[in-house]
């Protein structure tokens, strides 16, 4: 029974050849879109290589010193010293470690001219990421204490550096005019994870800038490890506790009174506290119903247009359906047909839309438009996105055909 | 006619609704990538105001806070660069350099009119390392400093925004509340944001010794080598510095993809959904048509020519697109109405007619075929077949 299903299902989308293309069009474009749509968020916001422990992480990037009465604010990252004041001293965290915001330099190594993103870190750094090690290891407070002039560098650096598969243990490399030795030799990351990616990684205390700087502007974000998720709102807690009671400074005319301070998940720190300024609540409202609402304009589109195509080709099949039940067949069997005609034309449409967006993906991650791309396919957003598509298909396709098959036979036959 | 086609889609508007639904979607998605269209070309045709070529920047700090030490490395890199035959002019400026990453706002007020905008500190010879020229008044120099006088060069933008009507030059406006400055020129336009950037607020101040990043303007022999000798010669008069030399025009181009690479996608999603209704749209006139065979046999048969047939049919799913359309519009116009962004209507309006005319295009587009098999039927078939 199911063989000769499928048989009739073959056969009517051969014979309209062109309504066949219009529907699995427009299934496996909304679905590729969708796919990449999906994988170019995953890339940004989950958990990835090296941030291994994304998902129990809080971040601080940012301090905000408000003079209420002008309206004049500071902002921008924080400095050492406040990190270890104010974070490091937290008692809730696993962990507390702190980063500087990425800053490009040139090199002119082997005859060529290198753009090279360098940052600077603390050792635990090197405890919270899950790095890569291809040679040597991390840098520990020994060589901090020490005062020596270490690098850890990425692969795509050593290659460009030091020429292509030489090991680059112990040689030196010249960075801001310091001579620096390579202990290490990280795989690279993707330019995107903002608060990880470098070409160049040096320890803190090889920073120019005076290290003892008492200033609470710097250029460092802080990364803090909880035990466990669960742990998160309870390290917020306390460190909003401390925010107000932090004193603050004055520069010439601008005397602050506020500090506003952010320690937020991943998403938030890059959404929120990029785009709009801490306490912009009614901002941040509108831009998500704005985003939702374009949105949801666009995936109405097709879905219209899927149910509207189905009606009408229902209508045209109507003297098919009058000839079956003239000969015996009941609703049932006509609705069991009409259901495995959508499911295959639903799957068939999703098998090209995952072609379609693995061979995207593919071409993406390997194009260099961004360095270590890892784009991959969420098979959780596939499943709903055809089931979504399975559904809006029974409920144009299925449906009016169950309606005709309950007409009369004659009914159905005259059209 | 078009009475008599008003009344058919009415008394048939329960089957035509899904089609107008459609095309309302369509027509609000339309309008907003039009008004994105529109608005983008405007800022990308208005005049930049600076020239990037063979323009250097060189990112220079000099990791220290000491008043005293800044003064005595400006005048270092001074006289280095002075004497570099290579570098034909050089201006020191503050960290938000044209299409860097970094930007300054500051409070003017002129006459109770609060206003803010972007703030450059700038040597005396910016506009002939960046090549700007002045409508009005001169650049600031050396001896408009004398005796207390703070002098700025403000964009026409600016003086619009904030002198209004009146005469620019030698206006009085204070900074941040009381520190006045004196208005000594103006100039045309100046957007260094990326291409795209909408012309806006921008005024010049000279330079204090906590602004020590340089623009150079190079001549025609200035090559990677002599790039890599810059860099160095740089570093050698003190080690401590950092020091990143970067290309104006490059940087140009990396903000202008930033703000073209979205704009793309969006186009290319649309794209792909419009062409998606598109081929929607001609299904199910095609499937309509030919389920009102009878109806075209009669009307050829009491005299209908082809041409009006086809016109018929046309004009009938044109009809179908305008009620889409008029329930789009009253969603659309309400975005100028109540100033949900802060841009010119008139975008609005180019958008909204745009989107229309495409709207309009892409239905003739799916109605002609169909329309055309609609009025090849002969009377004498279609009626035999009823």
């Amino acid at each position: 029974m199911l063989k000769n299903y499928l048989k009739i299902t073959i056969t009517v989308m051969r014979r309209r050849k062109m309504f066949t293309f219009i529907t699995l069009f427009g299934i496996s474009m909304t679905l590729s879109i969708l796919i990449v749509l999906t994988a170019f968020y995953e890339h940004l916001f989950s958990t990835n290589y090296p941030e291994i422990h994304r998902d129990r992480s809080l971040y601080a990037t940012v301090l905000e010193e408000v003079e209420s009465e002008s309206g004049g604010m500071r902002r921008g990252p924080m400095s050492i010293s406040y990190i270890n004041k104010y974070l490091k001293t937290l008692k809730t965290p696993e962990k507390v470690a702190f980063a500087s915001i990425p800053n490009t330099v040139n090199t002119y190594g082997n005859g060529k001219k290198l753009k090279l993103f360098f940052k600077y870190s603390d050792p635990v750094f090197w405890e919270i990421m899950g790095f890569e090690f291809l040679e040597g290891k991390a840098f520990t407070q020994r060589e901090i204490d020490n005062n020596e002039s270490v690098a850890i560098i990425n692969d795509q650096t050593r290659d460009d550096y030091f020429g292509k598969g030489l090991p680059a243990l112990g040689k030196t490399i010249e960075i801001n005019g310091q001579n620096l030795r390579v202990i290490g030799v990280v795989r690279g990351c993707p330019i995107t994870r903002m608060v990880v990616a470098a070409d160049v990684y040096l320890p803190y205390h090889l920073q120019k800038r005076d290290p003892n700087n008492q200033d609470m502007n710097g250029s460092y974000y802080a990364i803090v490890l909880a035990r466990s998720e669960a742990d998160l709102p309870a390290i917020q807690r306390e460190y909003f506790e401390i925010v107000p009671r932090i004193p603050l400074q004055t520069y010439g005319e601008f005397k602050p009174d506020r500090l506003n301070a952010n320690l937020s998940t991943y998403f938030d720190s890059l959404v929120q506290d990029t785009f709009f300024r801490t306490g912009e609540g009614s901002a941040r409202t509108r831009f998500y119903i704005f985003i939702s609402l374009f949105a949801l304009l666009f995936m109405s589109l097709p879905a219209i247009n899927l149910v509207n195509i189905n009606i009408s080709r229902i209508l045209e099949r109507s003297s098919e359906i009058g000839i079956r039940k003239a000969f015996g067949a009941s609703s049932w069997t006509l609705v069991a047909q009409f259901v495995i005609e959508n499911v295959l034309l639903t799957l068939f449409g999703g098998l090209v839309a995952i072609l379609l967006s693995a061979g995207f993906l593919w071409w993406f991650n390997q194009s260099g438009l961004i360095d270590y791309a890892d784009l991959t396919i969420n098979w959780t957003v596939v499943l709903v996105a055809l089931v979504l598509s399975l559904v809006f298909g029974l409920m144009s396709g299925v449906y009016p055909a169950w309606r005709m098959s309950r007409l009369p036979a004659v009914e159905a036959l005259k059209g | 006619m078009l009475q008599h086609i008003f009344k058919l889609i009415w008394k048939k508007k329960r089957s035509n609704f899904l089609m107008m639904l459609e095309i309302f979607v369509s027509f609000l998605i339309l309008f907003a990538v039009w008004s994105l269209s529109v608005y983008t070309y405007r800022n990308y045709a208005t005049p930049a105001g600076l020239s990037t070529e063979r323009v250097w920047t060189v990112f220079l700090n000099y990791n220290t806070d000491q008043d005293s030490v800044l003064r005595i490395n400006n005048e270092l890199v001074t006289r280095h660069v002075q004497s570099i035959r290579e570098i034909k002019s050089f201006s020191f400026a503050a960290n938000n350099l044209p299409f860097s990453f970094s930007s300054s706002n500051r409070e003017l007020e002129f006459k109770g009119k609060k206003v803010l905008s972007e703030i450059m500190l700038v040597g005396e010879d910016y506009p002939a390392v960046l090549g700007m020229s002045l409508s009005a008044g001169q650049w600031f120099s050396a001896a408009d400093t004398v005796g207390g006088r703070r002098p700025v060069v403000i964009t026409r933008h600016l003086a619009r925004d904030l002198l209004g009507a009146e005469e620019p030059i030698g206006q009085q406006i204070s900074l941040d509340g009381d520190e006045k400055r004196t208005v000594v020129g103006v100039v045309d336009y100046f957007r260094h944001k990326s291409s795209f950037q909408e012309d806006d607020n921008c005024f010049f101040e000279p330079a204090g010794s906590a602004d020590y990043n340089l623009l150079l303007q190079v001549g025609t022999g200035a090559n990677a080598e002599f790039e890599a000798q810059l860099a160095h010669s740089l570093q050698q008069l003190n080690p401590d510095w950092t020091i990143e030399i970067q290309h104006l025009d490059q940087m140009k181009d990396t903000q202008n993809q930033l703000v073209l690479i979205p704009i793309l996608i969006l186009f290319v999603v649309c794209g792909f959904l419009v062409f998606n209704v598109g081929l929607g749209l001609f299904g199910v006139l095609f499937q309509n048509i030919s389920r009102r065979k009878g109806e075209i046999g009669i009307r050829r048969a009491v005299g209908a020519t082809k041409m009006q047939v086809m016109g018929y049919f046309i004009g009938e799913t044109l009809v179908i697109a305008s009620f889409g359309i008029g329930l789009g519009f009253f969603f659309a116009i309400q975005i100028p109405l109540l100033h949900v962004l802060d841009v010119e209507a008139s975008i609005y309006v180019w958008g909204i007619l745009l989107a229309v005319l495409s709207i309009y295009l892409i239905t003739i587009g799916c109605a002609f075929y169909p329309s055309r098999q609609a009025a090849a039927i002969y009377p004498a078939t279609a009626l035999h077949e009823e």
